[in-house]
């Protein structure tokens, strides 16, 4: 049995790590992809409705967004004009959109920025009232107690979560662990950090945050 | 003379180094498995909506191939095997690296989970160089086998007819 020719023995190896694999992955499923239709809850945003459409702040429309071909253009478009809360078509925000939520977060409201990116990326500069949440980070005990401590599923909490910008995928990663947490009301930036410091909105630098 | 101390001098601290780091890299992927899937999937190799069972394959298969690599590299046993599969995980982990500097995409390796070794930081030349000098470590053991202290030589020895064993061991073992 020693002397199998290499190439049998490799090949077997490939089989049995594939089936352990197989077995595996059965036992403990992961999910690697993100429900991109499911829609996010603006905390507030219903006795909040008047006040910000009077001054001429954007925040999701459930209306307007449930017709949307494009929910980024449309949630960018579209006030408040519901007293229910607001809510969006797809998880995914333009900048305009993040720039209102921030405000809101700004303001006290259930509104959390979430940093998905590298940590060393978060501590150079990231979104002002930002938290660092990586993916990695969600896995630990350490990261799920944090989240825990700033929020708790079901109880409203709309987190916002950016990384570099582009395609990167690290928000949807954050996200998907959100998700198995039982939070379920998020939005992601299709636009990130490089473009929102771009665009002259309040960053800072450093660990921050808890 | 000679083949017993590359066995113990040469051969069996490779086997248990690359036993060592592969075991660890297993272990640690297998704690957080998708933590290890979000890294296959930001080598933006596979496409998640159409290659789904790809990623999942890779995301499953990859670290227990690790382990049971690991393993056998420990007991000596289908020792050239073993080093194969290494060798062609290797092989896959660099063309994924160099792909990934040259499309410009910064992610982390998590090549060991949570953890570092050597490297720091997102996907760089520097993870590159380490994977290939345990590359080089896998040519060795396919080249020159598990050595003296190994089940491999025990199994020539004893199940073997005279004439058909390993010549390099045989020659050891009548010396």
């Amino acid at each position: 049995m020693a002397n199998t020719p290499v190439v049998a023995q490799t090949l077997s190896l490939i089989g049995a790590a594939t089936v352990l694999g197989v077995v595996h992955s059965m036992i403990v499923p992961s999910n690697l992809t993100l429900d991109t239709e499911a829609g996010f809850t603006v905390p507030g945003a219903g006795s909040r409705a008047g006040s910000v459409a009077d001054d001429g702040a954007a925040v999701p429309s459930s209306t307007a967004a449930d017709e949307a071909d494009d929910p980024v253009q449309m949630l960018d478009a579209e006030p408040v004009t519901a007293a229910a809360p607001a809510e969006g078509a797809g998880h995914k925000i333009g900048l305009a959109q993040a720039v209102e939520l921030h405000g809101l977060a700004m303001a006290g409201e259930q509104v959390l920025f979430l940093d998905a990116r590298l940590e060393s990326d978060y501590e150079a500069g990231h979104i002002d009232g930002a938290f660092s949440m990586p993916f990695t980070r969600l896995g630990t005990d350490e990261g799920i107690d944090t989240i825990l401590m700033l929020a708790s599923p079901g109880d409203g909490t709309l987190f916002v979560i950016y990384c570099t910008g582009g395609d990167c995928e690290a928000s949807e990663d954050t996200a998907i662990r959100l998700t198995d947490l039982g939070f379920d009301n998020f939005a992601i930036m299709a636009d990130g950090y490089e473009d929102w410091k771009a665009a002259g909105h309040p960053v800072s630098a450093g660990t921050g945050g808890p | 003379m000679g083949r017993w101390i590359e066995s113990i001098v040469v051969l069996l601290p490779i086997r248990l180094a690359l036993a060592g780091v592969f075991g660890f890299a297993a272990v640690m992927k297998l704690a957080d498995p998708q933590a290890f899937g979000f890294a296959v999937k930001a080598f933006k190799v596979v496409d998640p909506e159409e290659g789904g069972h790809v990623l999942m394959m890779l995301t499953y298969g990859v670290p227990w191939a690790e382990l049971i690599a690991a393993l056998l590299l420990i007991i000596g046993f289908w020792t050239r095997g073993a080093a194969s599969l290494l060798g062609l995980l290797l092989l896959m982990f660099i063309g994924g690296q160099v792909s990934l500097i040259t499309r410009g995409i910064s992610t982390e390796c998590a090549c060991f989970g949570e953890m570092e070794l050597i490297c720091e930081g997102p996907v760089g030349w520097c993870h590159i160089a380490r994977n290939a000098v345990f590359m080089l470590l896998t040519l060795v053991l396919i080249w020159r086998g598990g050595g003296l202290v190994s089940l491999d030589h025990r199994q020539n020895r004893a199940g073997k007819p005279a004439g058909s064993a390993d010549p390099v061991d045989r020659v050891a073992d009548e010396a």
